[in-house]
């Protein structure tokens, strides 16, 4: 049985209808017109204990909003969402004993206060033993760095430390279940490194399911090995990452540098061997072929006749690519 | 057992953040104590000038006065924050309580903890000290006790009032002027005796119930029972409707907190 299951889920939030024209700010508090927003319209899915999935979308898809109806912050308008077989709103304390939640852009540590008081006070809340407490307050310092912060002040920590601390109190209590709203929002390269190790870690060590939302696509391509992807409150994609490349990335880019001899033979938008060249210069060219595998070696051995091969590199589609062309498929569908 | 220990050991975190701002817990006591102390001098001024008001004498009034400052106080004690739980709401902070393994009223009751009461309650037994040894009553352990009783039940009157009116932030998002609006009246109306007032009014303050926090105590302590306009009996409830309050408070947070719509997509 799944450990996360998402049924037939449904958002909808309501708020007061603006009016225009004159009074327009009286009216609007007088009025009893409302809009109804749905914010998560009709999404299922399931995850399997140990799973790492990244949850994706624009802006305002409804990550978030779904992120909140598994968490049990918010209680779903229709559909049911059920965590290790429980409804996580209604049954919310049960739940927070097995989950562990970030929010990228909000804290959730006692801000005045030492980090290593946000522990001890999450180890009050969560009933945490002193010697569990202690045995992965080391384990979180071997995978986070946590000794060298513990002592300073949250409001004191940088954005990177905060968000170390942020991952070791949604950890302490061993959850099972990790939901990581934009765990990399604003971090540099090397804070980034650091969160996407501990995601990495305490999957594989300690066998956590995690549920991942962000707009940084090389984090999903590094660490998840499925992707549901979400547009307008819609599942569009879901799936392993690499059968989302393979469906749209119908593509790829060969580079081959050689050592030209004579005058060049080849020119823009030349088809050669299965592909078209894409840029030519002499001893260099691009290549747009197919992807599938017998294109290169044919190409290459096309290019070897011009001149003694010296480099190559293949460019697969990005992920970002990938992901324009999903959106911009299902505008043209809608349309 | 377990949730007590645990609220305990938030709420002593609470005051460790907050004694950090030592300037700001200063300045807070201060006020505390020029705001009560200058209402109060209003009452004496009044009170010096005619004697007796409802036929109540100064020392009387400061009785009443005092023990209605008291059960205030001892209201806004652990609830000096209320106001924060606006921008919790609106900005989303709340969620976290929702996350948690504890009930969320508790994890916001010990989230912050502002020592504005301080000023209050040395106003209040200042005021107390004044009027205990010059007020017809005999302290016996029954009246002190009675005494107590009525504090305690008037501080719960007021908590529970103010926390089920903040409590519609959950749907209305602002309650800031609804809950000035309750003090307000509870400030304007709650330190006099009930006999200043004509009898629309009377019933008014009895139902909402302002005279039962520190009025009927006070009439019963200081054997003014002839001039209640309600039987004897009702005069010693001010306890039992404390808890009755508490009780509604709690399930008018639980109602309220249900549309809780976090914020952002």
């Amino acid at each position: 049985m799944p450990l996360i299951e998402v049924q037939d889920l449904v958002k909808e939030f309501q708020r007061p209808r603006q009016k225009n024209g004159r009074f327009s700010a009286f009216r609007t508090l007088v009025s009893r017109e409302y809009d109804v927003v749905r914010a998560v319209d009709g999404i299922s899915f399931s995850v399997d204990a140990g799973e790492v999935v990244g949850y994706i979308g624009p802006n305002g898809a409804g990550k978030s909003t779904t992120i909140k109806l598994l968490t049990g912050v918010l209680e779903p308008t229709s559909g049911s969402v059920h965590v290790a077989g429980s409804a996580p709103s209604r049954n919310r304390r049960e739940n927070a004993q097995r989950i562990g939640a970030v929010f990228g852009h909000r804290s959730q540590l006692w801000w005045d206060l030492p980090l290593v008081e946000s522990m001890k006070l999450l180890a009050a809340l969560y009933d945490v033993d002193p010697k569990a407490y202690r045995s992965q307050l080391a384990y979180l310092d071997q995978v986070l760095g946590l000794d060298e912060i513990l002592p300073t002040p949250v409001r004191q920590l940088s954005l990177g430390q905060r968000m170390r601390g942020d991952l070791a109190a949604a950890f302490l209590h061993q959850p099972s279940v990790l939901y990581l709203d934009e765990p990399t929002i604003g971090l540099d390269v090397h804070a980034k490194d650091r969160v996407c190790g501990f995601i990495e870690q305490v999957s594989q060590e300690r066998r956590a399911t995690i549920v991942l939302t962000t707009h940084d696509l090389a984090d999903i391509e590094r660490l998840c090995d499925r992707v549901i992807l979400i547009d307008r409150g819609t599942v569009a994609f879901d799936g392993p990452v690499k059968e989302l490349k393979a469906s749209y990335a119908s593509e790829r880019v060969l580079k081959v540098r050689y050592e030209a001899g004579g005058s060049d033979e080849l020119t823009l938008g030349q088809p050669l061997a299965s592909g078209t060249v894409v840029s030519a210069a002499p001893g260099e060219v691009s290549l747009r072929l197919p992807a599938i595998a017998s294109a290169v070696p044919t190409a290459l051995s096309e290019i070897g006749r011009l001149g003694h091969i010296v480099d190559l590199s293949i460019e697969e589609t990005s992920l970002e690519e990938v992901i324009k062309q999903v959106y911009s498929a299902r505008r043209a569908a809608a349309r | 057992m377990r949730t007590a220990r645990t609220a305990w050991i938030l709420e002593r975190a609470a005051i460790r953040a907050q004694m950090q701002y030592k300037a700001n817990f200063i300045s807070m006591t201060l006020l505390g104590i020029i705001y009560q102390a200058s209402a109060f001098s209003f009452v004496a001024i009044v009170m010096y000038n005619s004697g007796v008001i409802g036929g109540w004498v100064f020392e009387e009034i400061c009785f009443l006065y005092g023990l209605r400052l008291l059960a205030h106080s001892l209201s806004i004690l652990p609830l000096s924050h209320l106001w924060t739980l606006d921008s919790m709401v609106r900005e989303a902070e709340f969620d976290r309580y929702l996350l948690r393994p504890m009930s969320p009223f508790l994890q916001f009751l010990t989230s912050k903890f502002q020592m504005s009461a301080a000023g209050d309650l040395l106003v209040a037994s200042i005021i107390l000290g004044y009027a205990f040894p010059r007020v017809d009553i005999d302290f016996s352990p029954a009246t002190v006790t009675f005494l107590m009783a009525g504090v305690a039940g008037g501080a719960l009157v007021e908590a529970s009032i103010q926390v089920a009116v903040a409590s519609l932030v959950f749907r209305t998002l602002n309650t800031m002027s609804f809950r000035i609006f309750v003090d307000t009246i509870f400030n304007l109306t709650g330190n006099y005796p009930l006999t200043i007032f004509s009898g629309f009014v009377q019933s008014f303050l009895i139902a909402i119930p302002i005279s039962f926090v520190a009025y009927f105590p006070a009439v019963v302590a200081l054997g003014k029972e002839g001039e209640l306009n309600v039987p004897l009996w009702v005069a010693f409830l001010t306890l039992p409707i404390g808890l009755l309050f508490s009780l509604c408070a709690a399930m008018t947070w639980k109602s309220q907190m249900r549309h809780y719509q976090s914020a952002g997509h």
